[in-house]
């Protein structure tokens, strides 16, 4: 029985190749009879903030998102909140969120609702979440811990937050120095958190598409780190971190032969898992590292 | 004049009146005519049966034969070049296969024979105005193939060929209902968006003078949905197209075989001549010409110009006397009079009906039987509605649609329909819409054999501008079918041709003073040129003002 | 019969409702209620470029327009659109966009196919100018988006009456050629989302087998009369429709 429906936007990537991720995660708050209620007809979200402050173009798509949360939220009723999974729409969204919900800049909220004609006005009460905070808040991690049904005290997993969770501040979702959500997930499930420390390091990102020998590196410092703090595998939180660290692995083999392998999952895979839902969720046959092996071996009575 | 959601208020009475009898009549089926019936119907007030229409031809191939006044006008016509002043030793286009046209027929040509292995680079569509422009788009209700394990060739055979007054020529009607397969296979595979149900059926619905249910479709945009994709197609395989330069005579050579064509860039006003060992004729049909009066569904370019290029080459032309009629042009409002109202709105259960809300005519007799019933009605029964410029009517009860189909099967199926109304304050859901028929389609044209050749050698032809397929009078959805299976067959045989080796002689235009000769031996003495290209639709204050100065 | 040429006819009559309507900025008066198309006939132009179907499905009549004192930019199809006392038009025959060229039988239905034909799709901003643009009022950025996410079920439903006039890409600040990302979408749609028709294989297998040879050569053969008891014989399948 549903008790709570929130509004929640998706994203491009948790569309076409990252389907995974959004199967897991829906299917793991629904455990908790939260329902996420995609918003209907939703556009790219752009992928980045956009840094030059009076070109209000770029703002226009995430000014589309929030008005489809206003209004859908007016239907479904329960409250205010948007919900994102991609780390990368979580920034863009609540960045220009909190542009236009700024005193200061009314004029600049004003010329974008004069400019979207074809839409109702943004009146500026959306907030912006990102599921990692629903868990936290909402859930909460004793909750979860109820309710694992699958032993996984002997997975070692490193949390890797990225850039865009934890900066700027002002759209953290916990503190960016010494944050612990992802640890207590990984508690949560049973599982043995293994701090590192290039745990807020940047992967790359895009870079990946213009400069892959740059990500190549940063990520094999990444890898590197969090096997040599004693981890099986790594969660993530954001599709393009998980492109850089899965994929990209293939390059840092070639490159460092003595390289080996780690997993990388998305942090609803592994609360999938725990939560004793069907392995066949998490697709891992799109994994270039693929993790079925950790749950193989270490499963135990 | 106080309109009432698009309608004078005076037609609302009618309305009304169709209104009233909507629910009887969804239970009614008007009985379908005898042969002789159907016979009388015609003779009384077909319009292609009043003789003050057409006369004899003077000159050439078909000298005797009937053809309205419009196009033998067109015929015993001089050219419009002086070909004493076309250089033909320099020539700006040497190629394999010239083909004159840009609508459908010229598109599958130009794609079949490319399959054949003519190179692009070898291949060029002259067009009048842009690739594309051609009643080839225009066609909505859909194309006809028999697939359904209920239907067979045989019927399709029996419906093209009954529907065309027993004058088709036997062996293109077996040729059109056997390719009409691999047809659709190709267009399958290309990736027309047809309408089709879950299990990749299409959904097939019946046209006027067809016995079992074979239109395929694709919304009402059927012709549009076609075209887009092999033009795509043609452009993914770089095929070259000339645009805005349409063809105003053919190329002979000294052995008397097409070589090619004179081609008029209309914008810059300069002539090409280009060399071709294989020419394809697909200029479509005649629409523009408005026969005896008629307001048209034909696009801007239906001048008939390949008949007349055609025919100057000693091309033999037949049926040229059997004109088509759409029954359902539109006849209010007065902005798109004479515009397309698909069949598939019969097809789909709409009745005609007139001013008293009553059918005259089973909704899909064969559109010429149609057609003469809706003039009946109009003019000797005066049973139809007068708008306010003076056009006739009777009404296409479109609302019976959604009654038997479900709310929005007019929007989901009659999208193009739905929306020309829309656009003029009427909802064709909700009101009846008003028709009469209108100048549609050329029955008759170049005759063509079963490899697409006409009778002069090195002249190939399909589509619109050829005789002989739908004898008398062609049935809804076999003009989409006919540029598809001709169009593939002009584009084979004409490329077989050039790989067989072709070699072309000395180019000349004798043909074209040998006309003239017989023009004047014939006694015709006029000022009309021709091929027209375009028709002249500006105001008459202006032209009493218009000189041409020398710019 | 010779009735009917009343339709036909200019309405020349005098006293008639006349209009002012700017033709790239030249003023001439016009009957109301002529289309935008016949308003400029009536006014002396005769089209090369500018005019093709006449009937809404060609898009070569694109007109932009607008009125005195109003900054709204209107976007029409001059052949289906009633002339306005005040209209300042103009026409756009022609809109330079690159079209890809690619195999359909090696492209595969998915997002990163299409960006690869046409990446400029990702600069999509979402301003919705094209929407705005379009005659037709289809909801285009609405399928370039879905084309953006790899829905090419939605892409190609919601574009599919385009008639790829060209003025969402002439309009748009991305520079994105809206029609021709369309056009690769449907026939993506087609040829990968809808199952091939098993009548139709079968049907085919028939013909090439040689199955109707011999009942339609004896068609061929039959004299008119023979054809004309068979035709007028038929049954007529009821009209429902195979749906």
């Amino acid at each position: 029985m549903i008790l709570l429906r929130l509004a929640y936007f998706p994203g491009c990537s948790l569309k076409s190749d990252y389907q995974n991720f959004e199967k897991t995660a829906i299917e793991v708050l629904r455990i908790f009879n939260i329902e996420l209620v995609e918003l209907p007809r939703w556009n790219c979200c752009g992928t980045v903030f956009s840094l030059s402050s009076d070109n209000l173009m770029n703002y226009l798509a995430p000014a589309r998102i929030l008005i489809r949360a206003q209004e859908l939220n007016k239907q479904i009723g329960n409250s205010n909140i948007l919900v994102t999974l991609c780390s990368m729409c979580y920034n863009t969204i609540k960045q220009t969120n909190n542009v236009l919900t700024a005193d200061e800049n009314r004029d600049k909220i004003d010329t974008i609702n004069a400019f979207m004609d074809d839409e109702v006005d943004y009146e500026g009460n959306v907030v912006v979440k990102h599921y990692l905070e629903i868990l936290r808040d909402y859930v909460g991690f004793d909750k979860i811990a109820e309710n694992i049904k699958r032993d996984l005290s002997k997975l070692k997993i490193a949390p890797y937050y990225g850039c865009l969770l934890l900066r700027p501040d002002v759209v953290a979702v916990d503190d960016p120095e010494q944050p612990k959500i992802l640890s207590e997930i990984i508690k949560s499930v049973g599982a043995e958190p293994v701090e590192f420390p290039l745990f807020n390091e940047c992967c790359g990102a895009y870079n990946t598409v213009t400069n892959p020998d740059l990500v190549i590196e940063k990520i094999y410092q990444i890898l590197t780190s969090a096997k040599e703090s004693g981890a099986d595998a790594i969660i993530t939180s954001c599709p393009l971190c998980f492109f850089n660290l899965d994929y990209r692995q293939k390059y840092v083999s070639q490159k460092y032969s003595q390289f080996s392998k780690i997993p990388i999952l998305y942090f609803t895979q592994l609360l999938a898992i725990g939560l004793g839902l069907d392995i066949s969720l998490c697709e891992f046959n799109k994994h270039f590292v693929d993790p079925t092996r950790l749950f193989k071996e270490r499963r135990s009575e | 004049m106080k309109l009432i959601r698009g309608y004078p208020e005076y037609m609302r009475e009618s309305i009304e009146m169709v209104e009233k009898t909507r629910e009887r009549r969804l239970k009614e089926v008007y009985r379908r005519l005898s042969a002789d019936e159907k016979e009388e119907l015609l003779r009384k007030y077909h319009p292609d049966y009043r003789p003050e229409g057409k006369r004899p031809i003077k000159i050439g191939p078909n000298k005797g034969d009937y053809a309205p006044h419009e196009v033998v006008d067109l015929l015993e016509a001089h050219p419009l070049i002086n070909p004493d002043e076309i250089d033909l030793s320099q020539i700006d286009y040497d190629v394999d296969i010239l083909i004159i046209g840009g609508g459908g027929a010229g598109t599958v040509a130009a794609l079949w024979a490319n399959y054949e292995g003519i190179p692009a680079e070898n291949i060029l569509i002259a067009t009048k105005l842009r690739h594309g422009d051609a009643n080839s788009i225009m066609a909505q209700g859909g194309i006809q193939a028999a697939d359904r394990p209920e239907d067979s060739p045989y019927w399709h055979y029996l419906d093209v060929i009954g529907g065309g007054h027993f004058a088709n020529k036997p062996e293109l009607v077996k040729i059109l209902v056997t390719d009409a397969l691999l047809i659709m296979k190709w267009h399958e595979e290309l990736g027309v968006m047809y309408d089709k149900d879950d299990n990749g059926e299409f959904i097939e619905r019946p046209g006027g003078g067809t016995c079992r249910n074979r239109l395929h479709s694709a919304k009402d945009y059927t012709g549009l949905e076609i075209f887009r994709v092999i033009r795509d197609e043609a452009r993914n395989r770089d095929i070259p197209v000339l645009e805005f330069s349409p063809a105003v005579e053919l190329i002979k050579d000294e052995n008397g075989n097409i070589a090619g064509a004179v081609l008029y860039n209309m914008e810059t006003r300069q002539y090409y001549v280009v060399r071709a060992k294989a020419t394809i004729l697909a200029t479509g049909g005649f629409g523009r010409l408005h026969i005896q009066g008629f307001p048209t569904t034909n696009h801007y370019g239906a001048t008939a110009d390949g008949i007349v290029i055609a025919y100057r080459a000693g091309a033999k032309l037949r049926d040229m006397d059997a004109t088509q009629y759409h029954p359902t042009g539109a006849a209010y409002p007065e902005q798109i009079v004479g515009l397309l109202i698909t069949e598939k709105v019969r097809g789909m259960g709409a009745q005609l009906v007139n001013k008293y809300g009553e059918q005259f005519i089973y909704p899909l007799e064969p559109r010429d039987v149609e057609s003469a019933a809706i003039i009946r009605e109009c003019y000797e029964l005066n049973n139809g509605v007068i708008t306010p410029t003076g056009m006739r009517g009777v009404w296409l009860d479109s609302p019976m649609i959604e009654i038997i189909h479900g709310e929005g099967a007019i929007q989901k199926n009659l999208a193009a329909m739905y929306r020309m109304f829309k656009r003029f304050g009427i909802d064709m859901t909700q009101d009846p819409i008003l028709v009469f028929p209108t100048l549609h389609y050329m029955n008759g044209g170049v005759e063509i054999n079963e490899y697409a050749q006409t009778t002069v050698p090195g002249l190939f032809a399909a589509g619109e501008v050829t005789g002989g397929v739908h004898g008398k009078n062609r049935l809804m959805g076999n003009s989409l079918l006919d540029y598809n299976v001709f169009g593939r067959r002009a584009g084979i045989y004409a490329a077989k041709r050039v790989k067989r080796g072709v070699t072309v002689g000395k180019l000349t235009l004798q043909h074209v003073y040998d006309y003239e000769k017989m023009l004047s031996e014939a006694g015709i003495v006029t000022d009309r040129k021709s091929p027209i290209l375009l028709p002249d639709y500006r105001g008459k204050a202006v032209l009493a003002r218009q000189i041409d100065l020398v710019l | 019969m010779g009735k009917s040429k009343a339709a036909l006819k200019e309405v020349e009559k005098p006293k008639m409702e006349m209009v002012t309507i700017y033709i790239m900025g030249k003023a001439y008066k016009v009957p109301a209620g002529l289309t935008i198309m016949k308003a400029m006939e009536y006014a002396g132009y005769r089209f090369i470029r500018g005019a093709g179907c006449r009937a809404g499905f060609c898009g070569a009549c694109a007109t932009i327009y607008r009125f005195k004192d109003d900054y709204k930019l209107y976007m029409a199809l001059a052949c289906q659109t009633p002339v306005e006392d005040g209209m300042y038009l103009t026409q756009i025959p022609f809109v330079p966009a690159n079209k890809a060229k690619y195999d359909i039988n090696k492209v595969s239905p998915t997002a990163s196919s299409i960006i690869r034909y046409y990446p400029e799709i990702t600069r999509c901003v979402s301003c919705n100018t094209c929407t705005k643009a379009c005659p037709q009022e289809l909801n285009v950025m609405d399928y370039i988006q879905a084309s953006l996410r790899g829905d090419i079920e939605t892409a190609a439903k919601l574009s599919f009456d385009c008639i790829q006039c060209g003025l969402c890409a002439a309009r748009c600040p991305a520079e994105i050629a809206h029609y021709h990302v369309a056009q690769l979408v449907r026939r993506l749609y087609a040829k990968y989302y809808l199952k091939p028709s098993k009548n139709l294989e079968k049907r085919l297998k028939e013909i090439q087998e040689g199955k109707y040879e011999e009942m339609l050569n004896k068609l061929m053969k039959m004299s008119k009369e023979e054809l004309k008891k068979l035709y007028e014989s038929r049954e007529i399948e009821k009209v429902g429709v195979s749906e």
